[in-house]
């Protein structure tokens, strides 16, 4: 893969991830009697692996330089968090099974799911900040917009506390009963991954504002 | 739309009167990225106090020569 060129390169090992991440997450493949989990988690780093390298040998464009890092941060952050929630809100019904996260193979592999999301979304940001070393990458600009962010995140979070709470204290305590606690920390979860959400978004829509406000005359 | 700022700043005239420093070089002598120089230079950010500092000492230059305020009307 080396010998390609660092563009097609990054495509390569993007598709590598992909296939790495379908064999992880693609229950249809779970009845073969194969590690397809863990051949899906060595493509996926292989695939990082190169696309890291691949990353260091493209030469910045004149479009990438306009953008400030952190508003890359903020925009992958922005797509981590809504694949996480869906992930989260998709897999709901595999933890209502009242038995621990353990002895329920399918919200395992759910978990597992959610899991290898967020060690994406961890290796992204690094390899984002890599792409940058030697030149600074937060300021002071950075930590107002960040500020102003985090104002609606806690917002956002406090306001999905709030309806869990209602939830939860008007619901009927036939219905409570059926809720299982592997359910109720799913729920919590995406409670904090609304907060980030909202974090990011706003994030990424001052910084994509106050860009567009600089193009025009 | 954002209220007009009431610091206005000379950054671009004194870079290219320092030989066309060019945004990247000025943002690494003050410790910031490119972004906040070209929204400086696009008077849509009001550094802070240490980085008009930083800025002016970049540039040779005093504060005052940099950055102006204007009163609101």
């Amino acid at each position: 893969m080396i010998l390609l060129s660092p563009r097609n390169q990054l495509i390569a090992s993007l598709c590598l991830a992909g296939f790495g991440l379908t064999l992880f997450f693609g229950n249809s493949f779970r009845d073969w009697d194969m590690p397809l989990d863990w051949i899906g988690t060595f493509l996926f780093v292989a695939a990082v692996w190169f696309f890291v390298d691949a990353v260091h040998r493209i030469p910045h464009s004149e479009a990438e330089l306009a953008i400030a890092p952190q508003e890359w941060q903020a925009w992958v952050g922005l797509a981590f968090c809504s694949a996480c929630l869906v992930a989260i809100w998709t897999s709901l019904p595999a933890f209502a099974a009242p038995v621990s996260i353990r002895e329920n193979p399918e919200a395992g592999a759910a978990g597992r799911s959610i899991g290898m999301l967020f060690v994406a979304w961890a290796v992204l940001a690094h390899v984002l900040n890599q792409r940058w070393a030697g030149t600074v990458i937060f300021d002071e600009r950075d930590r107002a917009i960040e500020k102003r962010a985090s104002t609606w995140g806690r917002a956002a979070t406090t306001a999905a506390v709030i309806c869990i709470a209602v939830l939860l204290g008007f619901s009927p305590t036939e219905r409570l009963q059926m809720l299982s606690y592997p359910w109720i920390a799913q729920l919590l979860m995406s409670t904090l991954l609304v907060g980030m959400w909202f974090d990011n978004a706003v994030a990424a829509l001052l910084y994509w504002r106050e860009r567009r406000q600089l193009d025009s005359p | 739309m954002a209220a007009p700022l009431t610091i206005t700043n000379h950054i671009r005239r004194f870079r290219f009167d320092r030989g066309e420093m060019t945004q990247q070089a000025l943002a690494d002598a003050c410790g910031v990225t490119r972004q906040t120089i070209i929204a400086l230079e696009a008077r849509r950010y009001a550094p802070s106090l240490e980085l008009g500092f930083r800025i002016a000492h970049a540039l040779d230059a005093t504060l005052e020569e940099i950055f102006q305020w204007q009163a609101p009307t």
